[in-house]
């Protein structure tokens, strides 16, 4: 491929040698890849600001034998916010580990790309927990696992699913079971209608519109139970920040109690 | 490997593992160290057993060190009151190169990083509010790595900290000496205007 350009966002970046770091990049025009900046630890290199962790940037890279060079960059956004909450952070690292993980190499896929940046942009104000909810959902989505909402996995009868006050969700089967189906499912889990009108309504809406939407924490809870459930079946990943994740999301639940 | 008497392959594979060395420097070094003049080759392995012996992390500030506390926790010249918290012992030897910081160091032995597994718990933070806690402490320098992982932890430890101690600062951010504005990024940029100085 010799010399291209890419648009991309640095999805995590590690310690290399002397100065030099190793990059996770999730680019517009090539998926995710992963390129070598060398000497960007060093005070005077000019790669430096362009190659920081979740930057938006627009890259020059080399092909190489193993790993491609990138050879110039400019920053074109920088969440700096980021940095400033340590819960954004974490919602921040969570996204693009889980990106890290679920996508193949090289293979492009610019919905991908789009949700990350509209992600880092929304977490300026919006709720992280919700972000983070939408983001697994559209993820999912754009990758093929979607789960099936409108109707019964078990059998194709859609009315069934409406008007019922308790609903079940089989994870193997990846979709909602009907209360007369899920007798015969073992390993159907409960769901209640609410956080499937929620989850239905983040995946037919654009992220800018659902990430508005006032959610309860209970509603919030149960969606983050489900889809990490999916997500360690469907997409077989175990995510390091993940934990920080929901140990944050914890203290700050008994932290507002006490107050 | 059975090119090489089985002594030889051992040496060989054992310098493949350290950092930045490749097979065919491990078999240059490991010809070398055979061939080396008289107590060279001794002397280098009773340096890393030593080494690993008498190196430890000093219980106050977690500097490397062979004697705890360690020297710059020891010297009665430093300022006491002044504390820099760095990520790693590496750090202090940069600011100490610079000759002009006087106070004492705290070093947090990384940064969080949540996509590593790294979190609040697996830095030194619980020492560094003990040590801070006793009151002594007038101001805390936070000196982590200008970078996203270096900044949220740098103002996590700041809303830590806050509270306890009269005065919290961040080591200023700007353009590198020897720089050039032309290829400044935007965020170097700007914040070397909010940290302007008058002179």
């Amino acid at each position: 491929m010799g010399i291209y350009k890419a648009e991309s966002i640095v999805l995590r970046s590690r310690v290399y040698g002397e100065a030099d770091r190793i990059l996770v990049l999730y680019t517009r025009e090539a998926g995710k890849l992963s390129a070598i900046a060398k000497g960007v630890r060093k005070t005077t290199s000019r790669l430096r600001g362009a190659v920081q962790l979740f930057t938006h940037t627009h890259l020059l890279l080399y092909t190489g034998k193993t790993l491609d060079t990138v050879s110039q960059g400019e920053a074109e956004e920088q969440f700096s916010y980021l940095e400033q909450d340590l819960q954004l952070f974490t919602a921040a690292s969570y996204c693009a580990e889980l990106v890290d993980r679920l996508t193949p190499d090289r293979e492009p896929q610019p919905r991908v790309f789009y949700l990350i940046l509209s992600t880092l942009r929304a977490l300026k104000d919006g709720n992280p927990e919700l972000l983070t909810r939408i983001f697994e959902l559209k993820l999912l989505d754009i990758l093929g696992y979607r789960p099936r909402l409108n109707s019964c996995v078990m059998g194709d009868h859609p009315a069934a699913v409406e008007g019922a006050k308790q609903l079940w969700f089989s994870i193997e089967r990846g979709g909602v079971i009907c209360p007369a189906c899920a007798e015969h499912c073992k390993e159907a889990i409960p769901l209640s209608p609410a956080a499937l009108g929620v989850m239905a309504y983040i995946l037919r809406s654009p992220l800018q519109q659902a990430v508005k939407a006032k959610i309860s924490p209970k509603i919030l809870r149960e969606m983050a139970v489900l889809l990490q459930k999916f997500l360690t079946y469907h997409g077989d990943v175990k995510l390091q920040s993940r934990y920080f994740l929901d140990a944050l999301r914890d203290s700050e639940t008994t932290r507002h109690k006490k107050q | 490997m059975h090119l090489y008497p089985s002594s030889l392959a051992a040496l060989i594979e054992a310098l493949r593992k350290l950092p930045g060395i490749g097979p065919k420097t491990a078999q240059r070094l490991a010809l070398y160290l055979l061939h080396a003049p008289e107590g060279e080759a001794e002397g280098l392995a009773q340096a890393i057993l030593d080494a690993r012996e008498k190196i430890f992390f000093c219980s106050v500030c977690g500097n490397l060190t062979d004697t705890d506390p360690c020297e710059l926790c020891r010297d009665e010249k430093r300022d006491r009151s002044l504390l820099c918290v760095v990520e790693w012992p590496r750090d202090i030897i940069a600011f100490e190169r610079t000759g002009e910081f006087n106070g004492v160091y705290h070093v947090l032995h990384g940064v969080l990083s949540p996509m590593d597994g790294i979190g609040p718990d697996d830095l030194k933070i619980a020492e560094l509010l003990k040590r801070v806690s006793k009151g002594d402490i007038k101001e805390v320098i936070l000196a982590t790595n200008p970078n996203v992982e270096g900044e949220a932890t740098a103002l996590y430890l700041a809303q830590l900290l806050k509270p306890i101690v009269p005065k919290v600062t961040r080591i200023a951010h700007g353009l590198p000496v020897g720089g050039d504005l032309e290829f400044a990024d935007t965020a170097t940029l700007s914040r070397s205007l909010l940290g302007r100085q008058v002179i």
